[in-house]
């Protein structure tokens, strides 16, 4: 079988060319695939479309697989072909001509122009989503827009001013409450919305001078004017008082707050420094140090100083210049009163003050009186010394005892001699001479008995006693002052309301102390029975400032004239150099 | 070895974004501070870094794409980084702000954020799934082989017509002329058809999936008693038949390509929008720092 082909191809409009090429062969092969004798340009034709062969002298078509082909317009699947005859595949004529010279027949190959107008048919649809009104672009900058507008320029009016900014929050437009990244502590919630109470100058950090416009009475840290504080330079008030926070804290708790330096304040202060290091209650805290009242000199000029003792120091005495043995007052059998046996407990004496953080102090007159009774004559139980007043003690004996003889109404032995007897109705007669011997016998009673009393008995119980014979005094016995220790570490905390639920034995050994001079206070180990440092997890958490506190009550007032500076080093003539650094110390007003 | 944007290089970037996260959560979780956590924080800086880093990178993608070449790795590599370093984001940001949210612009970035990177979620699944419903729909054909298969049928049809009467002629012809694909975002989506037909006595009438014209055409076969007749009206119901079931399957193809695509209309806009509220989100924190 020879065939002669030829391929007419449309090039523009019009015109046309083409191509012939010779089939020599049994089987003339019709399909996709390039294997194929004709390759049809046609994704939607088989791979193996037809063939062509010679049935007898005829040529003859036929479909392959299940493929269906038109011949002349008549669907078919096999035919035998004649001259003339119009072979339809997909996009595809195939036109029989008459055989020329040494061929079997002659077959012209057209790509119909149907291609074109099938890809119109198609193409007058809208088909994707690029032909809607949706648009990637246009929403981009819409959207964009939009937050940019609403979100920050809007808002950002008011940047250029406070009242502008103040109307924009009033009206309802998008303000500058939105850039809020979190709601203020409650505490100061009472600024409602106005974030230029704090936010003064844009893109600077809030100052430390809009605190201290309100918190006036702030103090240090360290009183400025004795040290010098390398770390807290940089310092701002927002560094440790968070805002926008949720929760909300504002106050730092945590042990870095303390530890950052105290934790080795020797490598953090250019200063020497007296203080121990401390970074963890449970692991990095020294023994309780005590402030003790050091008495010196007698009872007429005792002055104290104080000084600092570790609680488990052997030298740790107290020195209130009292007798008090706890343990007699605590027995358990009772103590003698004046009516009968008294048990008496801690808080007899040992009150809260309000709030129930500190005890009230103890005094005579409040806790002692109405067992250690002020009597000193047997015969007149109901008159009684006045407390604290040795030489109105011992003028009072005298004035008692001089009443006593002059008026003969003295019960005692030695008055009774002196006095005559006397008639009914009359008072006695004395000499001028019987009365200057009652007066100096009533002097010399009252400084026997003043002498029992202040060395040996009523005094003396609780007293340390000093004679004296102090050529100005009434009394030639004095009393030590006595000074106890209203607070014992006032360098911390501590809240005995939170601690209701201990007996008082258990911290302070009250029981089995039987002098004064015991200091009945805890020592370290006996708080950490139950407290942590702040990492605890099996005790109860301490932080550092649970016992104590960053801003000091003895130190100057924080300076509210230098904004964002807390002790900022500023250069000046007259400052200090240290180092390489100077350092402007300002005295600080003391309140 | 075709590789999918999940498993590019054996999820190289999945391996890199958990890590990234795994670092976060472990620096988040050690990080002990005396204050809530939050932006403001040593971590909440350097997690608001990368966060803002990742958002223009990831952005950057749209750009990136229509370089055919770049140093800096296949588009292909792009794609997979940048689906899971974005997933990455939502532990980045979420650290970042330290589980605080409110009605401000700080959280409303953080939605949009959100948002962009939830309809990548779809983004993805749509890649993996649609591209095999496409081929199957089509049997590896293109939309224009179906329809040069539509024209072809077409022309079948009209030489058929010639031989039927003129109104059944005119019915036919106006089924194939006022047939539809497509349409608004809706008929695309919804596959909806809404060809028409002119049917004799009844006027212009939707011609949904052809068939109306083709009830019409089996009626008219089973009432003519002409034999050559029944052939042309067969050999054209068959013909509409065939032509039906192609139109549906390129309506299907219009819809899935559109799905393939309709996320992109959510997830590009959105990031714009992010990358506003980013900027916005920047310049509040520092204007009132």
């Amino acid at each position: 079988m020879r065939i002669l082909i030829r391929e007419i191809r449309r090039v523009a409009g019009d015109s046309f060319e083409h191509v012939d090429t010779t089939f020599e062969g049994d089987v003339l092969t019709i399909g996709r695939a390039t294997d194929q004798a004709i390759q049809l340009q046609d994704r939607q034709l088989a791979l193996s479309h037809s063939e062509i062969h010679m049935a007898g002298r005829h040529p003859a078509i036929r479909a392959q697989g299940r493929e269906q082909l038109f011949v002349n317009g008549k669907r078919t699947r096999a035919t035998r072909i004649n001259a003339g005859d119009e072979i339809e595949i997909g996009a595809y004529t195939f036109t029989i001509r008459q055989a020329p010279p040494d061929y079997d027949f002659a077959m012209t190959v057209e790509v119909g122009e149907a291609s074109a107008e099938d890809v119109a048919f198609g193409a007058n649809f809208r088909q994707s989503l690029e032909e809607t009104v949706l648009s990637k672009r246009k929403l981009s900058w819409l959207f964009g827009s939009l937050v940019l507008v609403l979100f920050l320029g809007i808002p950002a009016i008011g940047l250029f001013d406070h009242d502008l900014a103040a109307k924009l929050r009033e009206l309802p437009v998008p303000d500058d409450g939105l850039w809020s990244s979190g709601p203020l502590h409650s505490a100061h919630r009472f600024m409602g919305d106005n974030c230029n109470a704090c936010h003064v100058v844009p893109f600077v950090m809030v100052r430390d001078a809009q605190c201290i416009a309100c918190h006036t009475s702030v103090t240090h840290h360290v009183d400025p004017e004795v040290h010098h504080f390398d770390y807290l330079e940089e310092t701002r008030c927002a560094t440790c008082h968070k805002e926008h926070k949720e929760p909300g804290v504002l106050v730092r708790k945590d042990q870095g707050l303390c530890g950052d330096c105290h934790g080795n304040l020797m490598a953090t202060s250019a200063s020497p420094v007296e203080l121990y290091d401390a970074s963890d209650f449970e692991h990095h805290h020294p023994e309780f140090r005590l402030s003790m009242l050091v008495p010196s000199g007698g009872a007429l000029d005792m002055t104290w100083e104080v000084e600092r003792v570790a609680v488990n120091d052997p030298g740790l005495v107290e020195q209130s210049n009292l007798k008090f043995p706890h343990d007699v007052h605590l027995d358990a059998g009772g103590i003698d009163g004046p009516d009968g046996t008294v048990r008496m407990v801690c808080s007899d004496c040992h009150r809260a003050e309000a709030g129930g953080a500190y005890m009230q102090p103890v005094t005579m007159e409040a806790h002692c009186a109405d067992c250690h009774l002020l009597t000193f004559d047997p015969g007149s139980p109901e008159r009684q010394l006045p407390h604290g007043q040795p030489d109105m003690v011992v003028r009072l004996m005298e004035e008692f005892y001089s009443r006593e003889f002059l008026w003969g109404e003295a019960q005692a032995p030695t008055a009774r001699s002196i006095r005559e007897a006397r008639r009914p109705g009359q008072m006695p007669a004395m000499t001028a001479a019987e009365r200057a011997q009652a007066v100096e016998r009533a002097q010399q009673r009252a400084l026997e008995v003043a002498e029992t009393i202040f060395e040996r008995t009523t005094c003396a119980i609780c007293h340390e006693v000093e004679r004296t014979d102090d050529p100005d005094r009434v009394s030639p016995w004095q009393v030590l002052p006595v000074r106890l220790a209203n607070v014992w570490m006032p360098k911390s905390w501590f809240d005995h309301a939170s601690h209701r639920t201990m007996d008082c034995v258990e911290c302070h050994e009250a029981e089995t102390s039987s002098s004064a001079k015991d200091v009945l206070l805890p020592d370290i180990a006996s708080c950490r029975e139950c407290h942590g440092g702040g990492g605890a997890t099996n005790k109860l958490a301490s932080e550092c400032v649970d016992c104590h506190v960053f801003h000091l009550r003895d130190t100057g007032l924080m300076r509210p004239d230098e904004p964002g500076a807390m002790l900022r080093p500023i250069w000046s003539d007259l400052d200090e150099v240290r180092g390489d650094r100077v350092y402007k110390m300002t005295p600080v007003k003391r309140p | 070895m075709y590789q999918s944007l999940i498993t590019y290089r054996g999820g190289r970037w999945f391996w890199i974004s958990l890590l990234l996260c795994a670092v976060a959560i472990g620096l988040y979780v050690w990080h002990d501070l005396p204050q809530p956590p939050g932006g403001g924080t040593w971590l909440g800086y350097t997690l608001g870094t990368i966060g803002a880093v990742l958002i223009l990178w990831l952005t950057y993608l749209g750009r990136r794409k229509r370089n055919y070449t770049s140093k800096l790795g296949t588009v292909h590599g792009w794609t997979s980084a940048h689906i899971y370093l974005g997933t990455s984001l939502i532990i980045i940001a979420t650290l970042h702000a330290g589980f605080q949210f409110g009605w401000n612009v700080h959280t409303l970035a953080y939605v949009l954020m959100l948002l962009v990177i939830f309809s990548g979620f779809f983004g993805v699944w749509a890649y993996l799934r649609y591209p095999e419903l496409l081929s199957d729909n089509t049997s590896g054909k293109t939309r224009g082989d179906l329809y040069r298969e539509v024209a072809e049928i077409d022309k079948q049809v009209m030489r058929q017509v010639k031989h039927l009467g003129s109104e059944m002629s005119t019915a036919v012809a106006s089924s194939l002329e006022r047939t539809v694909v497509g349409g608004g975002i809706i008929a695309q989506l919804t596959a909806r058809d809404d060809s028409q037909a002119m049917m004799p006595g009844r006027g212009l009438v939707a011609n949904v999936g052809q068939k109306p014209i083709l009830d019409l055409v089996v009626e008219q076969l089973s009432q003519t008693s002409h034999r050559e007749q029944a052939s042309y009206l067969r050999e054209i119901s068959n013909l509409i038949g065939a032509r039906g079931r192609l139109l549906e399957r390129i309506r299907r193809d219009v819809q899935i390509q559109g799905l393939l695509r309709i996320w992109l209309y959510f997830h590009v806009p959105l990031a714009f929008a992010c990358v506003a509220a980013l900027i916005v989100h920047v310049f509040s924190v520092f204007v009132y720092w």
